[in-house]
């Protein structure tokens, strides 16, 4: 993938957290970000639906919890171009 | 459109900023849903129409336990704006004929008008027939400052797409984010017309606002008259709104346009007032305002330039700026939803039945209307179902143990296997199930006590889930652990307060049970000498019964 579409999702959890695109990786999760609480993640599922245009299960906007497992949600959820 | 993460990241922004121009209100949602997710949007489309919207959201479905409560957080608040949201659905339990929801809504409502004087905004129902809605209108036109949110018009003609089954199964709320969004816009708009006057006076530039093009530099011919936008214009004015013109221009030149050019659909006699010159806008504002006899607070302000925009933020606050977007074909859309000129219809009739309730007799109406917190518990028809702690529940105590933040005393995390030694028999471990005439909350309550070296029982964990909070469950559940340590021949129950950023809900749950205070966090109770009495609207029913 494309650097773009990391680009893209990093812009979305930037705006959504409140952080700066720089300070996100893969690691970043609950635990390493003070404004991911239960009702923010709620709002990033929605934000990344939005995004992405897709639509996510139950389970898979569950999971999310690491910007690794976002990313491989999204893909499995049909969003292309990931590295 | 801007998309969820940019209103997130926007609304973020507006709340970090002390931003002196904003009118600050206090607004109080109650809800049958989860309605907490609005907040993003509503702050942000709230900043836009001039307000800074602090919030108080009450826990979702509690609309009883915060109205006739005095002592809610809903009245300690003190709010200027309450929103009153419920569901039709989540009204009345199965079977049951929807005009008990609304019978419900309307003692809600008459309750909370005794107690506050902040105005009601009622949600009416997407979904329901005409009829339905009209007759909720008319209950809340009985009540004096109250008024309809129609819900309604936004939502059913969005059909299916208003509705998002995912999100009110993971958060119990009901609504995709696009409806989520046009209704942060409506109610952002209902919410300036009720704290702020409509604006008298719409005061316009020239080039790139009332036609495309740069007069000065593209002279009569090079310029596209923006049609639409003044056919509008035009709509506005003959509703009453006043027009005036703040160009930096060559007054000749814009004039000639005027009477010159085939397309315009203003003409120089629809504006009252006009400044065209070279000189600082905010000056050409105050002398509009001065020749109209208006205060400044009475104008709108619609520029292409952000420049322009933001010298007038910061010149004068009282004005209605639009935020104008980069595309002309969006100018109508943009300035209708501003809501600028917006008013909340009060007719004589309204303003008379106002008086009435003012005076003692309206007031006796709603006292015979009143129910009291009791009654209302009391007809909940409340039963608990405390059952032990068995493989058969363990994933789902796990899950409490691990997600519940609020009411949990503790916040002890286990996994499944670290619960195990609790199953052992030395060990007292409830789970706790709740139902009520609306429903089946499941497993909503775990409560782990073990024996101390020194022979007290002490609780090392208790929690409930937030859906079963505002009832006193947590104290129907204490009594019954205390009661299984009674039969152990247990005699002194310790438990422990442990703070975090979440659980602020279970603070006093030691102290208004009587615990005495041992250490910062230690409490302890000789339940030998002190029985924890369950409320009496709460049924007990045991696994065997």
């Amino acid at each position: 993938m494309t650097k773009a579409t990391t680009d893209r999702l990093y812009r979305t959890l930037s705006q959504v957290f409140g952080v700066p695109a720089e300070q996100l990786s893969d690691a970043s999760s609950p635990d390493t970000l003070p404004n991911w609480d239960s009702m923010t993640h709620l709002n990033m599922i929605v934000a990344l639906e939005a995004e992405f245009e897709i639509s996510l299960s139950p389970e898979q906007a569950m999971e999310m919890l690491s910007v690794k497992l976002i990313r491989m949600i999204l893909q499995e959820a049909g969003v292309k171009d990931f590295s | 459109m801007i998309t969820p993460a940019a209103y997130m990241a926007l609304a973020r922004e507006i709340e970090s900023r002390p931003f002196s121009g904003l009118k600050v209100l206090k607004t109080a949602v109650l809800s049958t849903f989860t309605a907490d997710l609005l907040k993003p949007y509503l702050i942000a489309e709230g900043a836009r129409r001039g307000l800074k919207l602090d919030f108080y959201f009450a826990p979702f479905n509690q609309l009883e336990q915060q109205i006739l409560n005095e002592e809610s957080g809903l009245y300690q608040f003190n709010p200027d704006v309450v929103i009153l949201a419920a569901r039709q659905e989540d009204l009345i339990s199965q079977g049951e004929d929807l005009r008990f929801g609304l019978l419900r809504l309307k003692n809600l409502l008459a309750q909370a008008r005794r107690q506050t004087h902040a105005g009601i905004f009622a949600f009416n129902f997407p979904g329901a027939s005409q009829d339905f809605n009209a007759e909720w209108a008319q209950i809340c036109n009985t009540i004096p400052d109250t008024y309809v949110f129609d819900c309604a018009a936004i939502l059913d003609p969005m059909g299916t797409q208003a509705y998002d089954p995912k999100l009110w199964q993971l958060a119990k709320m009901p609504f995709t984010a696009e409806a989520q969004i046009r209704i942060a816009k409506q109610l952002a708009r209902d919410l300036r017309a009720y704290k702020v006057p409509p604006c008298k006076c719409l005061v316009l530039d020239l080039d790139n606002t009332l036609w495309e093009g740069i007069l000065g530099e593209n002279g009569s011919e090079g310029i596209i008259i923006h049609k639409d936008f003044q056919n509008y214009l035009s709509a506005l004015r003959q509703r009453g709104i006043m027009l005036a013109l703040a160009s930096k221009n060559t007054e000749a030149e814009a004039l000639e346009v005027f009477s010159r050019h085939p397309h315009m659909v203003l003409k120089l006699n629809d504006f009252s007032a006009r400044q065209i010159h070279w000189n600082d806008k905010a000056q050409s504002l105050r002398a509009i305002a001065k020749e109209l006899d208006i205060g400044t607070d009475a104008l709108a302000f619609f520029d292409d330039s952000p420049v322009e925009r933001e010298w007038i933020k910061s010149q004068m606050p009282e004005v209605t700026v639009i935020d104008v977007p980069e595309k002309a074909g969006e100018y109508v859309r943009v300035l209708d939803e501003s809501g600028a000129f917006d008013q909340l219809v009060i007719s004589e009739e309204d303003q008379n039945r106002a008086d009435l309730y003012r005076r003692a007799e309206g007031r006796k109406i709603l006292q015979a209307q009143a129910v009291s917190l009791e009654d209302f518990l009391q007809k909940l028809q409340i039963t608990v179902l405390p059952e032990k702690i068995s493989h058969q529940n363990l994933q789902r105590v796990t899950q409490l143990v691990n997600k519940t933040n609020q009411f949990n005393l503790t916040t002890q995390r286990y996994t499944a296997a670290e619960l195990l030694p609790f199953l052992n028999a030395d060990h007292v471990s409830l789970a706790l199930r709740v139902q009520d005439r609306f429903g089946d909350y499941g497993l909503v309550g775990v409560c782990l006590v073990k024996q101390t070296e020194i022979g007290e029982w002490m609780i090392d964990t208790f929690l409930l889930s937030c859906r079963v909070l505002g009832r006193k469950v947590e104290t129907a559940f204490l009594s019954l652990i205390a009661e299984e340590v009674r039969q152990r021949r247990g005699r002194i129950l310790s438990g422990i307060y442990r703070p975090t950023a979440k659980n602020a809900p279970a603070k006093d749950f030691y102290k208004d049970h009587h615990f005495s205070q041992m250490d910062p966090e230690t409490w302890k109770l000789d339940i030998t000498k002190h029985k924890i009495e369950i409320p009496d609207y709460i049924k007990v029913r045991f696994e065997n019964d």
